[in-house]
């Protein structure tokens, strides 16, 4: 169905990005399994899927695929699929460590770039929920940033009052 | 005024994410102003999107693997019928296996993926994917207005480009860093004197280079980048092909390639920018060669 391969071809450079930032490790080889089995699940589905109905499917199914691979045991050290790349950025290191539900959400709203409806249908989740993980994710990343930790107690040491406003409250 | 109470989740995260509507977001704005602990953490919010998206942009412009390329997909179960008939479609008309060699075009071909992901970000939120509108026309032209592949150095050149551009580890082996390295390798294995060829006035900064086997013993293959665009440039003893530059590009093939001859060398440059793009560069790059691989006399 040639719809499908344009559609795909042009959904697939986001799927490998939002696989990237997803993956155990953000190895290319284990983001493209993914998205590889992606494409291949949904060139055998037999919905009529194109435009950003295909879009939302494609991203649930890797989401879906990749929670599985996350529950398997973890491959023996050496597979260069698996393997962690040698240098992650420490922010890296610091989304890895948020609850995968979180990342989930904050990826698709960040990296790939989907509207929160879109987000709410590819998790299938209620879009308050979509809006109480952002924040849950948003603010753990925070404090997990020493340098963002900082600025923000100094915002609070900075307004004015308000340690004894809130002494007062007490 | 006050809106302290009033902004939930939704608002805030709307407000980070750039997808509130602008005067709920002025409003917030304001209320930030005067609330430096909320704003601290709004900011904080707003650099961890950036670093986000920076973190991964560049995923989008690396070549895509080949079994990712839409031909390497399965085609559907033609027993399947689809549930309902489909809307006729213009672009439709083309006949499919010219088609897919057109989607191979587009992914590939490095100015039509900067024009999607530009639009792309444009539309960050709604669709985003630009599935919704149709093909642009264009690319259908660079898929129908295919030339046979031919000669046999534009295709080793090809071939390259191919398998050491689309590497995202390695793509030289030794990189222009260690260009004395490379220049004193080269011009043993190829038996003359070497200079490598400055792009720099057109945009391309030398990336490093390697030799490959050629049929008539080593050849050099030097690489250029402008971005996360590349050039190759294979340099070969034999003096086989046209002595004019020659546009060529396989079929399904994204990679153009331009080669010529002079001096006893022959060259090929190879771009994934496409052969429009070559066509219109090629001259100015063979000018820039100029004769690199000749003998220069030494001025002491």
């Amino acid at each position: 169905m040639p719809g499908f391969a344009d559609d795909i071809g042009k959904l697939t450079p986001h799927l490998r990005r939002f696989g990237r930032a997803l993956v155990r490790g953000h190895g290319p080889a284990a983001a493209d399994d993914l998205v590889q089995e992606t494409i291949v699940l949904a060139a055998r589905a037999d919905l009529p899927k194109r435009g950003p109905t295909l879009a939302v499917w494609c991203f649930a199914a890797l989401i879906r695929l990749n929670r599985l691979r996350n529950r398997a045991p973890l491959v023996p050290e050496g597979d260069p699929a698996t393997r962690p790349l040698p240098f992650l950025p420490k922010d890296i290191l610091r989304l890895d460590a948020l609850p995968l539900e979180l990342r989930e959400v904050l990826l698709l709203t960040t990296v790939a770039g989907l509207a929160y409806p879109q987000v709410a249908d590819v998790l299938q989740v209620d879009i308050a929920v979509v809006f109480t993980h952002l924040t849950q994710a948003r603010d753990l990343l925070t404090r997990a940033d020493p340098a963002a930790a900082r600025s923000t107690r100094a915002g609070e040491r900075g307004r004015p009052g308000g340690a004894s406003h809130l002494r007062l409250v007490k | 005024m006050s809106y302290d109470t009033a902004f939930d989740d939704a608002d805030l995260n709307g407000f980070v994410d750039g997808r509130i509507d602008p005067a709920r977001a002025a409003a917030l704005a304001e209320s930030l102003a005067s609330d430096p602990q909320a704003r601290a953490r709004i900011d904080a919010w707003k650099r961890q999107n950036e670093s986000l998206r920076t973190m991964f942009a560049s995923v989008l412009f690396e070549p895509l693997p080949v079994r990712l390329l839409p031909g390497a997909i399965p085609t559907r179960n033609p027993k399947a019928p689809a549930a309902r008939p489909r809307e006729p479609e213009a672009h439709e008309a083309a006949p499919p296996p010219g088609r897919l060699a057109g989607v191979v075009v587009t992914t590939s071909l490095g100015m039509a993926l900067v024009g999607f992901v530009i639009g792309a970000l444009g539309s960050l939120g709604t669709d985003g994917f630009g599935l919704g509108d149709r093909l642009a026309t264009g690319w259908r032209h660079a898929a129908a207005g295919r030339i046979p592949a031919s000669g046999a150095l534009a295709e080793r050149a090809a071939q390259a480009h191919r398998i050491y551009l689309g590497d995202g580890i390695r793509q030289v082996e030794l990189t222009a860093a260690e260009e004395p390295k490379l220049l004193r390798w080269l011009e043993h294995r190829l038996g003359a004197p070497a200079r490598i060829p400055d792009f720099s006035r057109l945009g391309w900064s030398f990336v490093g280079g390697r030799i490959l086997p050629g049929p008539q013993g080593a050849e050099a293959f030097l690489v250029y980048g402008n971005g996360a665009e590349r050039l190759g440039l294979l340099v070969s003893r034999s003096p086989t092909p046209p002595t004019e530059p020659a546009v060529r590009r396989g079929a399904a093939e994204p990679i153009a390639v331009a080669s010529w001859s002079g001096g006893g060398f022959s060259y090929a440059v190879t771009s994934d920018r496409g052969a429009d793009w070559l066509a219109r560069n090629g001259q100015a790059l063979r000018d820039s060669v100029g004769a690199p691989m000749e003998p220069e006399v030494a001025v002491p």
